[in-house]
């Protein structure tokens, strides 16, 4: 060890070991990396950014603004559930008309088994049949099939020692639809229950649970993956959260902010705008707690001349308006621009459902 | 690795407390002469390093660019879509069929097959006259986007059923890469058509009847 | 390897005594230890600014040029480049001329190039405090103060390698093998990293990739090697015994250069699994190689620490430095693997692996060099005029830097605490609830100012010192 170029021919490969693969190998797989498209509509995600949110993303780095917030959605599990969405109807489905209801109620019975296989924590009843349908020469062999099926099911429980409870049954949960059949289990058996249902004539779906402390506090939908900031140059990721992180800033509901507060007027956007550019005036305004430093210096407090200025900022505590300069502007343009709820192929994102209007199911299926 | 020879520098050879703090001043620190080379830095480095593979193995989602997620080896699979999407999958795949005349840019031939995109007769309020049109063709002249057309098409009654015709109505008038956009289409609407319609007996429609149709 | 290393009688002849080569280290080595610790006062006094700002924000405010935003990077950039890597600079020179028995190539044109290295400096922090910073940790510096900053750097290394080819020692002492690995690392990485950034962009998170990567270089392998090349110098030479081990040190010395370039990335999040799993790995695995290094050195020092430690002033620097080494590399390796990376990430405790690293390891170990060496090139004596000083300037330091690392990593932890649990109120608890443990960073930030001044006062009456003597007070 005694020859220079010998520890300096060293020294460059191991650089070269490391360049290789912390700087080479990310360009490559990310390097290509372009927005992708939103299905069934001609945007892409991310978009690129208007003009004044573009200006804004220089005044976020100029301030520092990276310093202490991070503009990344962590996740911690992604899982898989199954919802059921409409019972369908195959050639296993008679049609349970209750007297004086007036309401067709049709009662599928293979999605009741492909639901008891999909939940051997629920019980299954057989529904209860009057017997004069019962009697009928359609409805006849479907309940006999039925009941064999049951048996099957029966026996296949006794073989996997899958005892069945009569307090909950699979058709308490298919009462109402839309139904969460599985949540967050495996993508296997998630897929398995789709099937299953799907199979048997009903309609399901695949949701997928983004989950982490992040998202449950309401900071974004999913996780941000490296194609949400093909267009960032520099990319301002941030590292430290010493204030909250911005990354859905655009699409966060007023209750999820750090500082919550109550949505009061009809146009949400613009009163977030005027609360993002209060809390820019004076942070401990809207959230007395924060430890935000203020930019005053963004703000005017004599009317400027030109026409194209803007609306001036009535500020709580002070009855004399102040004027929003332009580099406040561009920066309330860029962080409302900060959106992440559209699901991308490497982090997909399942739209909550909106439990249907319950229509008074007079029997259960 | 070879053991070292260690060199004596000019001034620690100096013996002697004086010579010694004077030296000391002066000396370098050199190497220890009986040091011999141990394993024990590669064997503890081969364990840790089994467990670092272990640990990469787990969690580094099997070096992918779309994994994100250290316990997955593949990009997770698709969300459900909406039904108005998974209805325009369907129509996508049920118009390969018409893509041979039609083409897959939705421009037809100029002359031959007239096209869909920006077609009135395609975008038109109601699905009406689209859905009579994929049931039992058209025939005879025919102006479709301001150029006459004087062609054939075959009717599809008997091919396509309610919710494949449905679909493909619905993917024709919502494709947004031809800049099409109208309403969707159901299976019911069509099926009410196909009913109301079904003494035709094939036989395809013409311009002038289909424009009477509301 | 295994003949003798006799020099041939000609170049012996030539070999320049320990006072000549020190001789000529004299101007360059004197005015980076000098420029050096005047920006680590400057830098320790932004800091402690900056860091009041996050529990006091009506500190300060009102003025863009000095709001956190600026501040912070400013004051970390001129902790590092303007402290740590100044430093590095003279130890590199010092320790090429001392072991290698030869004068420095150049000494006014290494002055010079000092000189603009400060210039660069300057330009930059007052770029970043302008708004100018280009948002990359660690290379802030806006491309017109990035540029010279290379440009001097060309010459200070190009000379010093240039000094150690022209070495009559041929012999390469462990310590010069981390100072030649630094040198040329440097502006291997440095010219990588603002070609990939500032130069032609990579895309998106590439950037705050390659960025993690130039920065834990820096940190991992430049500084901490420079720092290691210190240890292993006054090591040995305090306790009066040869080292303990050449395998060892050669072991230690390859792992920690193929391992330490991987580490640092394993919390950075929006990227592919595989690189926070690799790099979280490679922080394991850097274990081995700092143990290997500071077994290697305790047990050349066994038995003679307290001694020496009683005796002599750089070795209570250099032992604390060697400590706080193998306590951030097992920090780093247990917070960076698995849940203990999520847990951690994004909070101030994965913040202060810089301030450990920079302050603590390097500056200790830097700090401690340059009291010995100043005293050397001045006064030609092993200590600085006054004991007491030398005494604050250590205690102040040590306490400094284990202040701000433990003030930064309590308050990560309480950040974590609520991180983690989503029904927690993240302005009551991670905000508020920090502010105690921050004032212990800002009391840290201003030991190590009072440690850096400490310095400074000893080193102004050592040149007084010097100055009368050399020249009889005409000047």
């Amino acid at each position: 060890m005694n020859h220079g170029p010998l520890i300096a021919a060293g020294a460059f490969v191991s650089l070269a070991c490391s360049w290789a693969a912390l700087v080479m190998a990310p360009q490559v797989q990310l390097g290509s990396l372009a927005p992708a498209p939103i299905p069934n509509t001609s945007d892409v995600h991310p978009a690129n950014r208007p003009g004044l949110a573009a200006q804004g993303a220089e005044v976020y780095r100029s301030l520092g603004c990276y310093q202490c917030h991070t503009r990344q959605v962590r996740q911690d599990a992604l899982l898989y559930g199954a919802r059921l969405v409409d019972r369908g109807s195959n050639a296993s489905t008679i049609n349970l008309e209750l007297p004086g209801s007036g309401r067709t109620n049709l009662v599928n019975f293979n999605l009741l088994i492909a639901l008891a296989k999909s939940r051997a924590d629920l019980g299954i009843t057989p529904v209860a049949v009057p017997a004069v349908l019962a009697a009928d020469t359609n409805v006849a062999p479907v309940l006999k099939e039925f009941a064999a099926e049951l048996k099957l099911l029966k026996q296949f429980d006794n073989k996997a020692q899958i005892v069945r409870p009569t307090s909950k049954t699979v058709n308490d949960l298919a009462a109402t639809l839309p139904v969460e059949v599985l949540e967050r289990t495996g993508p296997d058996e998630a897929e398995r229950a789709v099937k299953l249902i799907n199979d048997a004539g009903g309609k399901a779906e695949l949701v997928i649970y983004n989950l982490g402390p992040d998202i449950e506090r309401g900071w974004g939908a999913r996780r941000s993956v490296a194609r949400d900031f093909v267009n960032d140059s520099p990319v301002l990721l941030g590292s430290l959260r010493a204030g909250p992180d911005l990354a859905c800033l655009g699409s966060r509901a007023p209750e999820k902010f750090a500082a919550p507060w109550k949505f009061a007027s009809t146009n949400l956007a613009s009163e977030m705008e005027q609360r993002l550019l209060i809390h820019l005036y004076n942070p401990r305004l809207v959230a007395p707690a924060s430890t935000c430093p203020s930019a005053k210096y963004l703000f005017a407090t004599k009317q400027p001349e030109q026409r194209f200025a803007g609306e001036p900022l009535q500020v709580p505590g002070s009855d004399k308006p102040v004027y929003p300069r332009h580099d406040a502007r561009a920066l309330v343009a860029y962080l409302l621009d900060q959106r992440l709820d559209v699901g991308l192929p490497e982090a997909p994102v399942t739209k909550p459902s909106v439990p249907a209007k319950i229509a008074a199911a007079p029997a259960k299926p | 690795m070879s053991k070292k020879k260690q060199k004596p520098s000019p001034a620690a050879v100096a013996s002697g407390p004086q010579a010694k703090a004077a030296s000391a001043a002066d000396s370098e620190p050199a190497v220890s002469v009986a040091s011999t080379s141990s394993a024990w830095p590669f064997v503890a480095l081969g364990v840790l390093l089994f467990g670092c593979f272990l640990y990469v193995e787990n969690t580094g989602g099997a070096f992918r660019a779309d994994v994100f997620q250290g316990d997955y080896k593949t990009p997770p699979r698709a969300a459900a879509k909406s039904p108005e999407e998974q209805l325009l999958d369907r129509g996508r795949q049920v118009y390969a069929a018409c893509a041979a005349c039609h083409q897959p840019s939705g421009l037809g031939a100029p002359g031959q097959f007239p096209p869909l995109a920006g077609s009135e007769w395609v975008l038109h309020e109601n699905p009406n006259r689209v859905i009579r049109l994929v049931l039992d063709g058209v025939g005879g002249p025919m102006t479709v986007k301001g150029a006459a057309y004087s062609n054939v098409m075959v009717p599809w009654r008997d091919v396509l059923s309610d919710a494949d015709i449905a679909a493909v109505a619905s993917f024709i008038r919502n494709n947004g890469d031809w800049g099409n956009k109208a309403s969707f289409v159901t299976p019911a609407q069509v099926k009410a058509i196909r009913d109301e319609t079904k003494d035709r007996s094939g036989r395809p429609w013409t311009a002038d009847e289909l424009l009477k149709v509301p | 390897m295994t003949a003798p290393q006799t020099s041939p009688p000609a170049a012996c002849a030539t070999a320049p005594s320990a006072v000549a080569a020190e001789a000529s280290c004299r101007l360059p080595v004197l005015f980076f230890a000098f420029s050096s610790a005047t920006w680590l006062l400057f830098g320790a006094v932004l800091a402690l600014l900056s860091s009041i700002q996050l529990y006091q924000p009506t500190f300060m405010e009102g003025c863009p040029w000095v709001t956190y935003g600026r501040l912070r990077p400013a004051a970390v950039n001129s902790l590092v480049y303007g402290f740590a890597l100044q430093a590095a600079f003279g130890l590199a020179l010092w320790l090429i001329a001392r072991l290698g028995r030869v004068e420095l190539t150049n000494p006014l044109g290494l002055f010079i190039a000092g000189k603009f290295w400060n210039l660069a400096v300057t330009v930059g922090v007052i770029g970043i405090l302008a708004g100018d910073a280009t948002g990359f940790d660690l290379l802030e510096f806006p491309l017109y103060a990035a540029l010279p900053l290379f440009a001097s750097y060309a010459c200070i290394g190009a000379w010093a390698l240039i000094t150690l080819k022209a070495r009559t020692e041929r012999t390469l002492y462990v310590s010069l093998w981390f100072v030649l690995a630094s040198l040329l690392w440097f502006p291997w990485i440095l010219s990588s990293a603002q070609g990939l950034l500032l130069g032609w962009r990579v895309p998106g998170v590439v950037q705050a990739i390659v960025a993690g990567w130039f920065g834990n270089n820096l940190l991992q392998v430049v500084l901490i090697g420079m720092a290691l090349a210190v240890m292993f110098y006054f090591v040995p030479k305090v306790v009066a015994r040869p080292l303990h081990s050449q395998s060892l040190a050669q072991n230690g010395f390859w792992l920690l250069l193929l391992i330490g370039g991987w580490t640092g990335l394993s919390q950075l999040s929006a990227v592919p699994a595989w690189i926070p799993a690799v790099s979280g790995a490679a922080n394991v695995l850097l274990v081995v190689p700092v143990v290997v290094l500071t077994y290697n050195l305790y047990r050349t020092a066994d038995g003679g620490i307290a001694e020496a430690w009683k005796r002599s002033g750089v070795f209570r620097f250099v032992t604390v430095a060697v400590v706080l080494l193998l306590l951030v590399t097992l920090r780093n390796a247990v917070f960076g693997i698995g849940p203990g990376a999520r847990y951690t990430q994004f909070t101030y405790f994965a913040g202060a692996r810089t301030d450990i690293m920079v302050l603590g390891v390097f500056g200790l170990a830097a700090l401690g060099a340059l009291h010995y060496i100043v005293p050397r090139l001045t006064v030609a004596q092993d200590e600085l005029p006054s004991e007491g000083l030398v005494d604050l300037a250590f205690w102040a330091s040590v306490v400094g830097v284990v202040s701000v690392a433990i003030g930064y990593s309590f308050a990560g932890l309480t950040q974590a605490a609520v991180g983690a649990m989503a029904d927690r109120n993240f302005l009551g608890e991670a905000v508020t609830g920090v502010a105690g443990h921050l004032k212990l960073v800002t009391f840290g930030y201003g030991a190590i100012g009072i440690g850096a001044l400490a310095f400074l006062v000893n080193f102004a009456l050592a040149l007084r010192r010097c100055c009368a003597a050399c020249c009889g007070g005409v000047r």
